[in-house]
């Protein structure tokens, strides 16, 4: 039999109504409060036995040390003089339990217990909570920077890294202010000399989030096709779970069948596990099915040099080298890479020859820009300011804009860019293309269905 | 508006303070207010803390001697003033309600 108990609690701390309820009962069932941390709260194995609990918060700070200071310990000394004896504590509040019914409660003027409340829930729920908005801010305010010097490489890359900051300071506004209205109304009460029960709010543990920083760290590892496999995985564990959870309750429902209520209770429970499994496993065997089929790997031996290449076959390529020069189609390699995000997609591709004595590449980027409030930005960043010994505008009779990239400050390069609407084609041509060429090239990369 | 603090006392706090009129020690009110109103007015001990140390700010009550883990307390004269002013507050309350109804029965 296990003697301690670990278990993932959400209460938030100035929920004292709701954790003496919870204390009560897991008393019960004979386990004891043995301590809290920021995670796991730890229960030992007790008697079963009716307890009360009782969570007040001692007003002064608390520093957590070796010697209890003399005044929390007159503080424990007085409780336990009035009958309660002292389990734990967290910081500032400090949990006692009685197994009397009749002893008076610890608190007996509703004005004080809110004063040692509130001043907890400053030093607490209030400081952590605009701490995490703070942050979140600060997180937003320099991805908005970043995003406004350099919007194609912070999308493509680094859209994750504050995806999931609003949810933050939702949460933390809503804890808040469901505190801040739980105050204001129990100061009202309290004036008349009434308690008020605090209600139960669902407060986001730290391992809710550990989720959330684990994917979004995928999303930045993992291109967005790997992730699907990450997303499938996810599923897989989130069933497991599930699947445990509702095996227990099923158990527990057949176990104590007299109650009724608590049955039909474990019934739903058991539905929503099923339905949440099956619901799971299909998303994680319509994201498998999403995952597109690894490239076409040929090994190939040159003729000329006698060496073994790889080369790749990624179909659908809008633009083959064989429009260039007359070439043999198995030694063509075609690779293709994809970044996309909600504001854009990248697709690059590098189609090249393998063959030596007619060693021919290509490789163009398709970027499409979804949102056109940053088209302009992402023209700035993949035109104006990628190419540092500059630019020139050709003077071609084209439907589409022309960029010629310089190598140094006396000669060109074989780079250039076509842009037009909200798309912006780059391409390296390891040769210098005739103007018709060239025009090609615009005609079918603007074209492309990507 | 919230109360102005201890320009009227709370019943739990009249009582606590009549037991400091000699010296005693802060673990005994409890039971002493027990005693004294025949189980009417109960201090939880959470209460019973903060009015002390509340009190000791408000140089209501002083410490006198702290012997191990027991500390004792006792009225100090604003203590006393104190008090007597709420003490002076409830009579006229029971002289008025006197007034008016007794009149009334004459």
């Amino acid at each position: 039999m296990k003697e301690t108990k670990r278990r993932i609690e959400f209460f938030s701390l100035y929920d004292h109504t709701n954790i003496e309820k919870h204390l009560e009962k897991m008393a019960a069932k004979g386990w004891l409060i043995e301590n809290i941390g920021s995670t796991f709260w730890k229960y030992k194995k007790i008697e079963p036995q009716k307890l009360r609990f009782s969570v007040v918060y001692y007003p002064k700070k608390v520093n957590e040390g070796v010697i209890v200071s003399a005044d929390r310990q007159n503080f424990i000394d007085i409780c336990s003089s009035g009958g309660w004896a002292y389990v734990i504590n967290y910081g500032q509040m400090h949990i006692f339990c009685t197994n009397d019914e009749n002893t008076p409660p610890i608190e007996t003027d509703p004005e004080i217990q809110i004063e040692c409340i509130h001043k907890f829930a400053k030093s607490d729920i209030i400081t952590n909570n605009l701490v995490t908005i703070g942050c979140c801010i600060f997180l937003i305010a320099f991805w908005g920077y970043q995003m406004l010097k350099e919007p194609v490489v912070i999308i493509t890359d680094e859209f994750c890294k504050v995806w999931y900051t609003p949810f933050f300071i939702a949460f933390s506004i809503y804890n808040i202010f469901s505190y801040l209205l739980w105050y204001r109304k129990a100061k009202a009460y309290a004036e008349n000399g009434e308690f008020t029960e605090t209600k139960r709010i669902f407060n986001i543990n730290i391992l809710f989030w550990l989720p959330v920083y684990w994917f979004s760290i995928t999303l930045e590892i993992f291109t967005l096709i790997r992730f699907r496999y990450v997303l499938f995985i996810l599923g897989l564990i989130a069933a497991a779970i599930l699947l445990y959870k509702l095996f227990k309750a099923l158990r527990k429902a057949i176990g104590n069948s007299s109650k009724l209520k608590d049955e039909t209770k474990q019934l739903l429970k058991g539905f929503l596990a099923v339905y949440l499994v099956v619901g799971y496993i299909a998303a994680g065997i319509f994201a498998f099915t999403l995952i597109p089929k690894p490239y076409e790997k040929v090994e190939i031996r040159s003729e000329i040099t006698g060496e073994t290449y790889t080369v790749y076959h990624d179909e659908g390529a809008p633009l083959d080298i064989s429009e260039f020069i007359d070439i043999e189609d198995k030694t063509v390699s075609r690779e293709k890479s994809v970044d996309e995000a909600i504001l854009l997609k990248q697709t690059e591709w590098t189609v090249y020859s393998v063959n030596e004595e007619e060693y021919n590449k290509i490789r163009y980027t398709i970027t499409d820009v979804r949102f056109t409030l940053i088209l302009e930005k992402c023209k700035n960043e993949l035109i104006y300011d990628q190419y540092i010994f500059g630019y020139k505008k050709l003077d071609i009779n084209s439907e589409y804009e022309i960029y010629q990239a310089a190598i140094d400050s006396e000669r060109w390069s074989n780079t250039f860019v076509f842009s037009n609407g909200n798309r912006i084609a780059e391409i390296y041509f390891n040769w210098e293309p005739s103007e018709e060429e060239l025009l090609c090239a615009a005609e079918k990369l603007m074209n492309a269905d990507v | 508006m919230p109360r102005v603090k201890f320009q009227t006392l709370t019943e739990q706090m009249f009582y606590i303070l009549i037991c400091l009129k000699d010296e005693c020690c802060g673990t005994d009110i409890m039971e002493k207010v027990r005693e004294i109103t025949d189980g009417r007015i109960v201090i939880g001990p959470g209460t019973l803390y903060n009015l002390l140390e509340q009190f000791v700010y408000e140089e209501i009550i002083c410490e006198t001697k702290v012997e191990g883990r027991k500390r004792s307390y006792i009225l100090t004269e604003k203590g006393k003033e104190t008090l007597e002013n709420e003490y002076s507050r409830i009579k006229k309350q029971a002289d008025d309600y006197r007034r008016l109804f007794e009149e009334e029965k004459r």
